[in-house]
């Protein structure tokens, strides 16, 4: 299983570096980049996207993506499978800063 | 054959009827060697309900009160998904609130219907008036320095008229310095030779600052340049009975 978690987080994170190179335009500040974030993961029917709470100088970040990739229309199997999800919000955000990110459910 | 005594079914039935009474009860206990069967499952699930009750009520009351910074309970019931939905979207329409407060007007909502539609409406407004104050100071900006260049050059003509040359005599020195509190300056003065035996000297007070009383200086400074070149009623002459303004005697030894 964590085998499976390692390779899900690795697939998202790829995915979330790849998605920032070619959908998002607006990488001069933090804020623009979150409201062009918001409206391309609502446009795309990918999720909700929601800053909860934002250090951009310590670089940590509390938020929540409703409707995600993997937990919605999951059937109930009383596990959350969220590691892609973790591994592409890790993606988007190391490839805005540069820096490494690592995302928390 | 489930045999359940009657005081184990009314605690449970008191359990929830204190939750539907308004009370936050304790969960049930049993005893340790009560026997595993569907009354003990019973008890655990309603202690289960009532331990995430409990905390979705904590939760729900501090979000009453306005507060947002707490943990909010996890579970799986269909109300604590939707408290942590709410709970999140409160908590970004702060954190909107805040970028926009801090000057980015590019943030918008999309949460609670015509709530999201009056603050965008709200902020796209901020937007368009901190857009026209922009433009405003640049038209003021604009125009001042227009006018700062027009009061640099009046004062730079105020300047040529000024003594360019000091009468040179014998024992004598002469010196000046003009500084203006404003760009321009309501005050003149001049030092030069009338004949072989006068020298004038002349320092002109205008009440007041600025263009107004730059002009009136101005004015008579030229009145008092054209006197030079020619006799004038009004340039003082030798006698005592012409008062000059100002009248320095040199007396040739």
């Amino acid at each position: 299983m964590e085998a499976a978690d390692r390779v899900f987080y690795a697939a998202g994170e790829l995915a979330g570096k790849h998605f920032y190179e070619n959908l998002i335009t607006k990488r001069n500040s933090f804020n623009e980049f979150v409201a062009e974030l918001q409206d391309v993961l609502r446009d795309m029917g990918i999720g909700i996207l929601r800053i909860e709470k934002g250090d951009i100088e310590k670089l940590t970040f509390t938020l929540t993506v409703a409707e995600d990739l993997d937990c919605s229309g999951l059937p109930a199997c009383d596990e959350q499978i969220c590691t892609y999800d973790e591994g592409f919000i890790s993606g988007l955000l190391s490839a805005h800063t540069g820096r490494k990110f690592s995302s928390r459910r | 054959m489930l045999e359940a005594r009657e005081e184990d079914i009314d605690r449970i039935t008191g359990l929830f009827h204190r939750i539907l009474k308004g009370e936050i009860p304790q969960p049930l206990v049993l005893p340790e060697d009560y026997p595993e069967n569907e009354i003990r499952q019973v008890v655990q699930y309603a202690n289960r309900f009532a331990t995430e009750y409990r905390a979705l009520a904590d939760a729900i009351s501090a979000l009453s009160r306005g507060e947002l910074d707490f943990d909010v309970p996890t579970g799986k019931m269909h109300v604590l998904q939707s408290f942590k939905n709410l709970h999140a979207n409160l908590r970004h329409l702060t954190w909107k609130t805040q970028q926009i407060a801090s000057g980015d007007l590019t943030q918008h909502v999309d949460f609670m219907g015509g709530f999201s539609k009056a603050f965008n409406r709200m902020t796209q407004q901020l937007k368009e008036a901190f857009a026209k104050i922009d433009r405003q100071n640049q038209d003021l900006s604009h125009a001042n320095e227009r006018m700062k260049r027009d009061l640099d050059a009046a004062a730079r003509v105020q300047q040529t008229l000024l003594p360019d040359s000091l009468p040179e005599v014998q024992g004598l020195s002469f010196a000046w310095s003009y500084r203006p509190c404003d760009e321009l300056a309501g005050d003149a003065l001049n030092i030069f030779r009338i004949n072989d035996d006068l020298i004038a000297l002349y320092l002109l007070d205008v009440s007041g600052h600025g263009v107004p009383a730059a002009l009136l200086s101005v004015t008579v400074t030229r009145g008092l340049h054209l006197a030079r070149g020619r006799p004038h009623p009004s340039w003082p002459g030798p006698g005592p009975t012409r008062k000059p303004w100002i009248r320095y005697r040199w007396h040739r030894r």
